[in-house]
């Protein structure tokens, strides 16, 4: 009896230990952001952090360089058009220019390319406390102003003024405290600039494994005569930047291409070499978003999205479609359509049938019209795995953010319009052309007939890199005036009006930052 | 002595199982009591009364005509106590023999009842709180779990089954819904332990579609009583885990000197409530070529060559262009058996009392390959040891496996084309839609429910013992210890023959999720009643519980073939992300109440929780929760007494704060992320910050407030209690919106959901308030017995804020449901609809369609609100009694509410890629202009539009029962105690227009926030069965 009473009271008091130490949280499956950001290790895991954003958001999120800059932007080109297999709404708005600021796709930008900013910030607030290798600090360093500048560099394009953060705030709570108001574009590209020219400084020239495939002193070079060529482009039009972007484009091309670079930089000999994932790093690639097929949602998933779904063991879901004729009798132009017979490129990015891996026979979508005999549906396939047949959203093929051709017609562009077409450009120009198998560029062309030279390679060149919106709002014809809204409509994209050229801001972050003002028109 | 007791109690059970009855032992020294056991007011005979010999095992049983005859050995004098189940029972005093006595049985008065509330037991008349019981007539219904009894049968409580997958989801709201982020289901107590019912205890997270309900491991032949508690004044015992309010459910218990087994088993079928009509093969190759014909696009996708058909043919099997082609729902729906076996031994001595059962059930799914099976058994003790020391034990052990239906596979019946075979020429699946399809492409469902291997399977011991030790009269301590562990494992095989593994050469996942949870109550019970004027009961104590869970999953893709299913992860070649995790809460609490009561005619009670929880930022782990109630027992004033029609009014009012907690741990805390990238072909990792800490993270409160009157009429023929109530809930636990430029859009990427901004902060506020009736009404007496019981409540909920300058959160930005300020949670933005675009007018639309026939909008830009106000809920149950007859008629009814259907808005888009609803015969064509349906147009975008929304009223004829119980004077021949034959319905009528499979449906299953929203769910069923009692 007595027993009892003891275990009673032992029970009793047992449970009235300390509670405080019975209420602290110790997660054992998380790292809290208190116990980090001590080591090297810690520092290095931080930047790939930053790189991140590049590649892939989980397998069921679309990150800007991994489909969503192709559902999010490049659906409104003149280049392509949401397929069947594509049930968004939200694509299918954008795609014909009948969007509004609720748009789907277009906050996942916006939320994505903050997320990577933020990231960045994140390293240059804990980064720089860390006792660690001073070299390793430095290029950790150079490689996050080369993502933070990249990343804004898109952002600015895309929405125009929009807030410049370059802190971090690990105690900020409330939605109050992250209300942020614009600034204006063009301190913003200065910012990207700093940000660059800091890259530049403290970048290598290139890197070993494991280590291939950040950022280099080449690729800020690069970016920063792409940002100088942007800058002097419409909207800004600050066109002073044509001599910078001809000048660093120059700091970046090999002497054998008349430049300074020492970077060795060269074209591949054959185009589709540039996008397999055998021929991945190479000499061409001045910096790509890297992708694996191992399975750990590291593939770039852009590619069944422009597979047919008719081929027996394929997977493909149709969600992308080259601007197309339809009837046969109709007005569209499409890109497909625009390559010389001899252009290498045309079979280089473009597959028009698919062979089943299961009983090996070949599947094409043929248009039955008599008006075009023997044609059948052009595919993209700048994605395309050879080794990823069996899961084709696990493709290996990484995706060019910026490629030594690409390199080649920024100075082309760049010297035309600051000296006219010089020896300098057409030689710029015509590498690009001679190694896609077509004559040089017919000599003694005006300024104008130059400069709509290069915009039309660009176009050949950079099909489906997520290129062509950012040249659809920059570029301007012979009066200086936008080839936005002419373009669209050619292909029948005739809601397309001047003020899409910039982004709306999501209605959602309206509602969270009162600061933040909608874009003209929206 | 004790062993012996043990071994007599043993032999006893022993003996019950191999012999159908059991003859008392006589012995020599003898008398024979004889009597009649009558009821008091119609001097009807009782048969079946139990008539026992006090502190004995002896007794015996009245017959049919109430006689009852005892011979016994003790000594006179001694104690017979005569009890039968809704009376209250006799005792008498006998001091000798001779005469045969009359017994006189009162009705038991239900205001005698005992109810169990939180932490104790009170008179039912005593009570000060609302307070609901699920009425005995409706606990046998043959439901998996004990919400579903719930349901139509407490007012106050909205129960929707969210879908028909066995032992699939239920919700539960009490008195609306009070959180948006932090759980609105009610805290269940069993037998004490407050279990934790989060849906993830048993889901490792592989099996994919319908969760599994952990509250289906518990039979629910093994329940006795299932009490509500609904004001602050009886959940605020509760404290944090109250605001939801509490469901109590406890145990049949065994009862002293009583002995019996019980066989109760049915055996039935389901099958689903109806079909939805879709087009045939010929049909829907007709909307196809219209599609194409509308849209302008190249006849080469539906002509006689076209290269799809072709495709086809090189695959081995022939598309349907003509005829009726596939019915895909036909092939996937069948009639399911269900059974189930209970067999419960219920003993006891003088000391002990004990209750032992053992449960099998068994129920095939209406799609076919799927089912639910659940093995328990339960051991209940009750042991006095001395007039002070008492042992309680419960103890509960289940294993339940379900084959779940894949969450696709719906959808895929819906819209799989008709023209489609389900075999191939060879004998094999087609294996995919080789039409232009919806992302993702369209799978035959028939092969995935075959051959896909999608099971969970959990353990669950659920086991508490309590010692009770009277260290004085009126002062009584309790400790009870209790476990609850769940054991859940998951497999998948995606095989290489179906869609879905051909992608990935065959995908094999396994996962484990182990939770372990412990609780330790302490508390003392001062109960006096001092000069027969003032009673006092006095509760306080302290509480710890703890919770421990760790999950795991494995998976590969890969396979050589599909031998090895998931049994042999190493066999495939290509490694898929592996997870491990780990998580852990507690909960300490200190808790005291006071009952004070006046004469019996003044009530009141108080109440008091602490509650600190690990959840929370350091500075603000503990919350505090007061409630008080008043009530007066006006009949017992003097002025009421005469009154003879009145036998019971009392009036009630009550006020408190409680409070909800069921975030996930660790919000308070900023969590690292980790991330991957890939350099030199080599995948590396990555930490970023994806979250912030909120050291001030703290409870939702809900201040309730109460009034009720409970009046019983004609000694109680007529019973009615009525309730209001106001329910305010601030620092909603909420994900706050903020800006996309701090960077958090990642937060919650495991749940696929969070992809906006966002961080846990306590903010923004909801209103919930309604009113509740109940009446109970013995409308006959006597040998008809007709009893009514009816209740109606409604409850009106409104978002009152959202935090400083939000008016909205749109949750998910796939579905068209909204959190808006000033509206009910679960409403919806949608554009709205305005005819068919007509010719030479403007078309209106935010679609690619403008041609005429197309559906014409409002406007092309902006959506319109469509509130959604919970439903009006309606029970009548009706319960007949003649001789050995009974019948139990249940109505219920949901009025009010709405669905948006997106089954009907992917069927109605008519682009001919997948199969159309019939509606669409009668689409706009150029010859059939006075329609309101949208001519077909290749389009696959749905336009979430109000012409989906649709009115979720329904009525229902729940239950229905027919039962009879053999005549006694046939069962005691057999030595039989009872024998009672049933049928039973349920959901065997219901009246909708509502044009999808059920109108109770909830695709988020637990979740408030997008209710309403119908895809792709498992459809609910009906159900005929019949089954036997047997009490021997």
């Amino acid at each position: 009896m007595k027993k009892f009473r003891y275990i009673l009271l032992a029970t009793i008091s047992i449970s009235m230990l300390s509670c405080k130490k019975f209420l602290l949280e110790n997660p054992a499956g998380i790292i809290t952001t208190n116990n980090y950001y001590k080591t090297s290790s810690d520092a290095v895991d931080a930047v790939n952090a930053v790189y991140f954003m590049l590649n892939s958001g989980g397998t069921s999120e679309q990150t800007p360089y991994n489909v969503l800059f192709s559902t999010g932007m490049d659906m409104g080109t003149d280049d392509v058009n949401p397929g069947p297999g594509a049930t968004n709404g939200d694509v299918r708005s954008l795609s014909v220019h009948s969007m509004n600021s609720s748009n789907r796709t277009v906050f996942q930008l916006w939320q994505q390319h903050w997320a990577a900013i933020v990231k960045a910030n994140v390293v240059f607030y804990y980064v720089p406390g860390i006792s660690m290798d001073a070299t390793l600090k430095s290029r950790l360093l150079g490689e996050t102003h080369f993502l933070r500048a990249l990343y804004y560099f898109n952002i600015v394009r895309l929405w125009g003024d929009v807030p410049l953060i370059l802190d971090y705030d690990p105690t900020a709570v409330a939605a109050s405290q992250y209300a942020v108001a614009k600034t204006a574009s063009t301190i913003v590209y200065n910012q990207i600039i700093n940000d660059l020219t800091e890259a530049a400084a403290t970048l290598p020239n290139s890197y070993s494994s494991p280590d291939v495939g950040r950022a280099t002193k080449g690729a800020a070079l690069a970016l920063l005569a792409k940002v100088y060529l942007t800058m002097a482009s419409l909207p800004l039009n600050l066109t002073a930047n044509y001599q910078l972007a001809a000048s660093t484009a120059l700091e970046a091309i090999s002497p054998a291409d008349g430049g300074t670079g020492t970077f060795n930089y060269a074209l591949q000999t054959n185009y589709s070499h540039v996008f397999l994932p055998a021929f991945k790093n190479n000499s061409e690639h001045i910096f790509c978003a890297q992708f694996e097929s191992n399975a750990q949602g590291q593939g770039n998933n852009q590619n069944p999205r422009a597979i047919w779904n008719g081929v027996p063991g394929l997977t493909g879901n149709y969600s992308e479609q080259v601007v197309f004729y339809t009837n046969g009798a109709d007005n569209y132009y499409s890109i497909y359509k625009m390559y010389q017979k001899s252009d290498l490129r045309r079979a280089g990015s473009f597959f028009t049938k698919f062979q089943s891996p299961t009983n090996n026979k070949s599947y094409s979508l043929l248009i039955k019209n008599p008006a075009y005999p023997n044609d059948s549906t052009p595919f993209f396939s700048k994605v395309w795995d050879p080794n990823s047949i069996s899961i084709t959203s696990e493709s290996a093929a990484n995706v060019s953010i910026i490629r030594y051709a690409e390199l080649l017609l920024i100075h082309a562009e760049a010297e035309n319009e600051v000296n006219g077409p010089t020896a300098a450009a057409y030689n710029s120009i015509n590498k690009v052309r001679t190694r896609a198998g077509i004559a040089n560029l017919t000599a003694g062309l005006s300024q104008a007939q130059f400069r709509d030279s290069v915009y039309f390679e660009r176009r050949l060149e950079l099909v489906w890199e997520y290129q062509r919106w950012w040249d659809l709002i920059r570029e301007k014809d012979a009066g200086g005036n936008s080839i936005f809204v002419p373009s669209l409509h050619t292909v029948g994209k005739t809601n397309a009006q001047d003020y899409q050229r910039l982004y709306p801001f999501p209605l959602n972050e309206l509602s969270v930052n009162p600061k933040l003002t909608q874009n003209p028109g929206w | 002595m004790k062993n012996f007791k043990q071994t007599k109690i043993i032999g006893y059970i022993l003996f019950l199982l191999i012999l159908p009855a059991f003859v008392f032992s006589q012995d020599n020294k003898e008398v024979i009591i004889k009597g009649k056991i009558l009821e008091e007011a119609a001097s009807d005979s009782l048969a079946g009364a139990v008539i026992r010999i006090k502190g004995t095992s002896i007794g015996t049983s009245s017959d049919v005509n109430g006689n009852f005859q005892l011979k016994t050995s003790t000594p006179i004098p001694f104690t017979i106590s005569i009890s039968f189940i809704g009376y209250e029972t006799k005792e008498i005093e006998v001091y000798e023999a001779n005469e045969p006595i009359e017994i006189k049985l009162k009705p038991s008065n239900v205001l005698k009842e005992v109810v169990i509330v939180g932490y104790g037991e009170q008179k039912r008349k005593d009570l000060t709180g609302s307070i609901s019981t699920v009425p005995t007539e409706l606990m046998s219904q043959p439901v998996v779990s004990v919400e579903r009894l719930l349901q139509g049968s407490v007012p106050g409580a909205v129960v929707t089954q969210n879908s028909g997958q066995p032992g699939g989801a239920v919700s539960v709201q009490i008195r609306g819904n009070n959180s948006i982020n932090a759980g609105s289901d009610p805290l269940y107590v069993i037998d004490g332990f407050p279990i934790n019912n989060d849906y993830t205890v048993n889901d490792a997270g592989v099996t994919d579609g319908p969760k599994i309900n952990p509250l289906s491991s518990i039979p629910t032949t093994d329940i006795e009583s299932i009490v509500v508690l609904k004001d602050a004044s009886a959940t605020a015992i509760y404290g944090s885990r109250g605001a939801n309010g509490v469901v109590i459910v406890t145990t049949k218990k065994g009862s002293k000197n009583k002995f019996s087994v019980t066989y109760d088993a049915y055996e039935g079928v389901s099958k689903v409530i109806k079909e939805i009509p879709v087009m045939d093969a010929g049909q829907w190759w007709q909307l196809r070529k219209e599609a194409a014909a509308n849209t302008g696009t190249s006849a080469a996708l539906v002509g006689k060559n076209a290269s799809i058909l072709q495709a086809a043919q090189n695959q081995g099997y022939s598309i349907d262009t003509t005829g009726q082609g596939t019915n895909w729902q036909k092939a996937a729906f069948r009639t399911a058996p269900m059974q189930n076996h209970n067999i419960s031994i219920m003993s006891g001595s003088d000391k002990t009392k004990l209750a032992f059962s053992g449960n099998y059930f068994n129920q095939d799914g209406v799609l076919i390959n799927t089912n639910f099976i659940r093995y328990a058994g339960r051991l209940n003790v009750e042991h006095d040891y001395s007039k002070k020391f008492r042992i309680t034990s419960s103890i509960n052990a289940s294993n339940t496996s379900a084959k779940v239906a894949p969450s696709n596979v719906i959808t895929n019946l819906l819209l799989a084309p008709p023209g489609l075979p389900i075999y191939n020429n060879s004998g094999g699946y087609v294996v995919q839609s080789p039409f232009e399809a919806a992302n993702p492409a369209i799978d035959n469902p028939i092969n995935t429910l075959n051959n896909e291997i999608n099971t969970t399977k959990t353990n669950r011991f659920l086991g508490n013992t309590a010692l009770e030790y009277k260290i004085l009269q009126s002062l009584t301590a309790k400790v009870l210890l209790g476990a609850d562990v769940i054991d859940n494992k998951q497999n998948q095989y995606l095989p290489i023959s179906t869609a879905e593994g051909l992608a990935l050469n065959g995908y094999a996942a396994v996962g484990t999720a182990f939770t372990t949870n412990w609780l330790s109550e302490n508390t003392l019970n001062f109960s006096k009643v001092i000069k027969d004027i003032h009673s006092l009961n006095i509760l306080g104590g302290f509480t710890a519980q703890q919770s421990k869970s760790e999950g795991t999953i494995t998976a590969a893709s890969g396979f050589p073939n599909d031998l090895f299913t998931f049994n042999n992860i190493g066999a495939g070649v290509t490694p898929r992300p592996v997870a491990s995790s780990a998580s852990e809460w507690a909960l300490a609490s200190y808790l005291a109440r006071v009952n004070y009561g006046f004469k019996e005619k003044y009530l009141a009670t108080v109440t008091f929780r602490a509650d600190g929880s690990s959840r929370f930022g350091p500075d603000n782990k503990w919350g505090y929760f007061p409630s008080i109630g008043l009530a007066w027992n006006a009949h017992k004033e003097s002025f009421l007494k005469d009154v003879k029609s009145i036998s019971n009014l009392k009036i009630r009012a009550s006020a408190g704060i409680t409070g909800n907690q069921s975030i996930p741990p660790y919000s308070s805390l900023a969590q690292e992320a980790f991330y991957r990238y890939n350099f030199s072909g080599t995948t590396v990792s990555g930490f970023a910050p994806q979250s912030v800490s909120n050291p001030n993270l703290s409870w939702e409160k809900t201040v309730q407030e109460d009034a009720g009157v409970d009046l019983g009429l004609f000694q109680n023929r007529i019973s009615l209690t009525a309730d209001v109530y106001y329910k305010v809930t601030s620092n909603l636990l909420l994900s706050e919106l903020v800006s996309g430029t701090s960077g958090l859009s990642y937060y919650n990427a495991t749940t696929n959901a969070g992809q906006l901004s966002t961080v846990f902060q306590n903010i923004g506020s909801m209103l919930n308030k309604g009113y509740e009736l109940g009446v109970f009404t013995q409308n006959l007496v006597g040998k008809f017995k007709w009893n009514t019981t009816f209740i109606l409540s409604q409850n009106f909920n409104k978002i009152l804020s959202l935090g400083d300058g939000i008016t909205q959160i749109i949750p998910n930005t796939q579905q068209p449901s909204v959190l808006e300020v000033g509206a009910p949670v679960g409403s919806f933005y949608v554009y709205q609809t305005n005819g068919l675009i007509q010719p030479g007018v403007p078309a209106i639309t935010p679609s690619a369609d403008k041609n005429p026939g197309g559906q014409n909008y409002v406007s092309a830009t902006n959506e319109e609100l469509i509130k959604n106000n919970p439903p009006v809920v309606l029970g009548l149950t009706n319960t007949f009694k003649y001789g050995g007859f009974d019948l139990t008629v249940f109505l219920q009814a949901s009025i009010g509410g709405k669905i948006y259907n997106e089954n009907e808005a992917a069927l109605e888009l008519g682009t001919g890629y997948t199969n159309a609803s019939t509606v669409l015969l009668n689409a706009y064509t150029a010859t059939n202009t006075n329609t309101t349906v949208k001519a077909p147009y290749q389009d696959p975008a749905i336009i979430p539009s109000d012409r989906f929304i649709e009115s979720a009223t329904y009525g229902r004829l729940k239950n229905l029962t027919f039962g009879y119980t053999l005549p006694l004077k046939i069962t005691s021949k057999a030595k039989i105690k009872s024998v009672r034959f049933y049928v039973s319905g349920q959901n065997i009528l219901t009246w909708t227009k509502y044009s999808g499979y059920d109108p109770e449906v909830s695709y988020n299953g637990q979740s408030q926030i997008n209710k309403g929203y119908d895809q792709g769910t498992y459809p609910n069923t009906k159900t005929i069965l019949g089954g036997i009692t047997l009490t021997l």
